[in-house]
């Protein structure tokens, strides 16, 4: 089984990633009831036992030893500390070692040019040897996954100078990154330098892009919110919810969804590797739309569909995607479908492909650039999840 | 007889070859009241598996993946059984290959080549009489088609007298992998040099068969792979006369490639079963060999898989008027037929099957077709045939998979991922090459 680092740059890039920690631990206490430390909780935590205030690492082993204190294979990195303060002091503390953060006082100033090149340069070293000492405490590292935004000055100017960090020390390592932009009505007014300087670097330096349109989410939880109050759900019992978490917690189940097929298993298996190599057919064009069926914005919360094959349809849907963008009609390059659930086989994917096939245009050369996953492992309360991933020509980017 | 050491690669090799294990350990040991057949039983029990002395009997395999999730799947769902995996006959890694042709037959290849060949020699060593490798796994992955070209080359170095069985499994047409027609392509290309014979299996082909024949509403893989072992397992299993006191088969994948594969241009086989039903049906239905035949005489004619949606109306006499080459119907280079049943050996199909016009002016009339009898019945089925043929029928797939592969060839899309791990244009160029001699040397039959 192989592991991925978690790197959460920046305000947003931490709250996205408390939330996804957050639904990681529920997903793996729902999957291994027993608490036993195995190969699918290895992809993201570490066993640890701590002697007299050091921390060891407990090895994995047979696969049957319990479960002892899990820490997360993440680096925290923030030039203010007021939000890594406040995760450190909330519920998901523990999972933290106080070595994985990096953190100053001052913060960017929402400029680029302050993250990028003055915060990188000086804090290059440090963040490279905490990126080394995580490296080296996983067997098989796959992928680091970046998550920031582009709007803002330390996620998109530090955020973006860490990927060329990964790129020296772990050429081999895939960097997959989770970027946000701006919505229209952004109150930073200096985010479309920054998201179009933090563009280029992404299209230069990362792997693989998810971007994320902050509009695109706040659309969706309004539907799901709409949905709530019409009495059809029940009201969620989220305490403490703070006001960005349902948005995060959008984009922690793509993260989620995205590695579900590499950490459980499935009939037919798609690991981070076999993303990228299905849906880039060119080095630069690396960015790729996600859409969540059926979405969920706590985890009280589901929004079931009709019945399964809705539930392929509403995937093409303007209004579930994490960025806006109309796939209708859009020309797609490539799309991986995957689906996690018991009941859901072959020919339910089949089914549906050939029917959405007839609605959606495919570039010439890659007339059946469909990437398929079955994964038998769902998060609690939701039967079946479908998930996609598309490649298609961007319309426009944010600004 | 000839024992056979099955090399289960990717995660498709895998699961195919677990079912296969399944069904041939289930017909190797189900009892019959005869004890003629315990012969029958030995035979197919010492070809595929390995006699402990605590009571189990161990797979003769060998299973590779360059992740652990399949293997570990397949190793415990034989708790319980009486047959399981021999302990640390399994390589796994851990990163997995990505669909990735290079990066399984450059990168990964060359690193476990020793541990794979290690793995290999002891389970050989195992057998008394070794015969030869059946070598399962997919086109359009990155380890079993990528590693699994390799694995085939490395078979053929270090065992040249092995006889390679290589049934592959081709991808959904209507797209499983989006880089499967490349993979596809590039494997075929290494395994048609290596293998002693390839035959092809289809997802389509093998999806309709549980949809439409056997009923099942939600197919899935798993039934798909029982369909694809129950197939395999009617051309593996011994065949024997009850008069006789020997058995037919002295090394089933030596017979199988002499029989059918009489020139290296054409190795290319396919494999059709009648009949198919499910379980409930199977009481109300009865078997007669002629009506088997007609329906199986009218597959081979028409290159169906299956005895339903047949097109009745091409025959083999030649149309009025028109000219040699534009029969309809599907030639072959030569066919094997097993009849698995009560009454088989009265009942011949020689005349029918062997006739001429099937096949090309080169190839003798004995070595155009054979029929292997057996009283002995197969999966509950009372009568079955099944018809294992090198001919034509592989034209149709090959020509989908090298369109496509050379439209996406054309725009260089994808090729960066190839490129990066060593492998080069020219590879590319040369593996369309090859595919499309294969094509030719069919087409021209």
């Amino acid at each position: 089984m192989t592991q991925s680092i978690m790197i959460q740059v920046g305000q947003c890039g931490n709250q996205i990633g408390c939330r996804f920690w957050d639904q990681c631990l529920h997903e793996h206490a729902f999957y291994s009831k027993n608490g036993i430390y195995d190969d699918a909780i290895s992809s993201f935590f570490r066993n640890t036992e701590t002697y007299s205030d050091e921390t060891y690492d407990l090895p994995m082993r047979t696969g049957s030893n319990k479960i002892n204190k899990l820490k997360a294979r993440a680096i925290l990195v923030d030039m203010e500390e007021g939000v890594i303060n406040e995760l450190l002091q909330g519920q998901l503390g523990e999972i933290f070692d106080s070595k994985q953060l990096i953190t100053n006082s001052f913060g960017s100033g929402n400029n680029w040019a302050v993250g990028n090149k003055e915060y990188g340069t000086m804090y290059r070293e440090q963040i490279a040897e905490q990126v080394r000492k995580a490296a080296e405490l996983c067997d098989c590292l796959q992928c680091f996954f970046v998550l920031h935004s582009t709007g803002g000055g330390t996620g998109s100017g530090l955020g973006t100078s860490l990927l060329s960090i990964l790129q020296d020390e772990f050429p081999e390592v895939y960097r997959f990154v989770g970027a946000v932009y701006p919505s229209s009505d952004d109150d930073v007014i200096t985010s479309p330098y920054n998201s179009m300087l933090a563009t280029y670097e992404l299209t230069e330096k990362a792997d693989c892009v998810l971007p994320i349109n902050n509009q695109a989410l706040i659309n969706i939880c309004n539907k799901v919110q709409q949905a709530v109050r019409s009495g059809k759900f029940e009201k969620p019992t989220e305490k403490n919810a703070k006001p960005f978490d349902a948005m995060n917690n959008l984009v922690a189940n793509v993260i989620l969804n995205m590695t579900s097929s590499s950490r459980f298993e499935g009939s037919l298996n798609v690991d981070l590797n076999e993303i990228v190599m299905n849906l880039v057919p060119f080095p630069k064009q690396h960015y790729l739309v996600s859409s969540l069926s059926p979405l969920y914005i706590s985890k009280d919360v589901a929004l079931p569909p009709r019945k399964l094959d809705q539930a392929f349809e509403d995937l093409f849907s303007k209004d579930h995607q994490l960025m806006l963008s109309d796939p209708r009609h859009s020309l797609y390059l490539a799309c991986a479908l995957m689906v996690r659930g018991k009941n859901v086989q072959t020919s339910d994917l089949n089914r549906n492909i050939a029917k959405l096939s007839r609605n959606l245009s495919f570039v010439n050369w890659n007339q059946e650039g469909w990437k398929t996953g079955l994964c038998k492992w769902v998060q609690q309360l939701i039967i079946f999840n479908t998930f996609l991933l598309q490649q298609f020509v961007l319309q426009w980017i944010c600004f | 007889m000839a024992a056979t050491v099955t090399v289960q690669l990717g995660q498709c090799g895998t699961q195919i070859g677990h079912e296969l294990l399944s069904v041939l350990h289930e017909e190797a040991t189900f009892y019959h009241h005869k004890d003629r057949l315990k012969d029958y039983n030995d035979i197919a029990m010492k070809t595929f598996f390995n006699d402990t002395q605590c009571g189990k009997h161990e797979a003769r395999s060998v299973m590779i993946d360059m992740e652990p999730k399949a293997v570990n799947w397949a190793v415990q769902d034989t708790t319980g059984k009486e047959w399981r995996y021999a302990k640390s006959q399994q390589f796994v890694q851990k990163s997995g290959s990505g669909n990735n042709w290079s990066y399984g037959f450059k990168v990964h290849a060359p690193k476990c080549k020793d541990a794979i060949i290690d793995l290999i020699r002891k389970e050989i060593e195992k057998c008394d009489y070794f015969g030869g490798f059946l070598l399962l796994m997919s086109l359009a992955g990155g380890t079993g088609s990528g590693l699994g070209a390799f694995v085939g080359n490395v078979l053929r170095d270090n065992f040249p007298r092995a006889t390679v069985l290589n049934p592959v499994v081709c991808p959904y047409t209507s797209g499983e992998v989006a880089v499967q027609n490349y993979n596809a392509v590039l494997s075929l290309s290494h395994i048609i040099a290596v293998s002693d014979a390839v035959c092809l299996l289809h997802n389509n082909q093998l999806h309709e068969i549980c949809h439409r024949l056997l009923g099942i509403k939600q197919v899935s893989f798993h039934d798909m792979n029982k369909v694809a072992a129950h197939q395999l397992a009617s051309v593996l299993l011994p065949i024997i006369q009850d008069k006789q006191s020997g058995s037919r088969f002295q090394n089933v994948l030596n017979d199988i490639a002499s029989a059918l594969v009489c020139n290296s241009r054409y190795k290319m086989l396919d494999l059709k079963c009648v009949p198919y039903m499910s379980p409930h049906t199977m009481a109300f239905n009865t078997f007669q060999w002629e009506g088997l035949a007609k329906r199986m005489f009218q597959m081979m004619l028409t290159d169906h898989h299956m005895d339903e949606g047949l097109n009745w109306r091409t025959t083999l006499t030649r149309p009025h008027g028109k000219t040699q080459r534009s029969s309809t119907y599907t030639k072959y280079v030569s066919s094997l037929l097993f009849m698995r049943g009560q009454g088989s050996t009265s009942y011949d199909l020689l005349t029918q099957f062997g006739d001429s016009r099937l096949y090309p002016t080169w190839i003798m009339p004995a070595c155009r077709n054979s029929v292997w009898k057996t009283e002995l019945p197969f999966r509950g089925y009372e009568k079955c045939i099944a018809f294992l043929s090198n001919g034509t029928s592989c034209v149709k797939s090959l020509n989908v998979l090298t369109e496509k592969a050379w439209d996406m060839f054309g725009s260089k899309a994808y090729l960066h991922h190839y490129y990066k791990y060593g492998l080069e244009e020219s590879d590319f160029i040369n593996a369309f090459a090859t595919v499309e001699n294969v094509i030719y040397s069919y087409k021209t039959l």
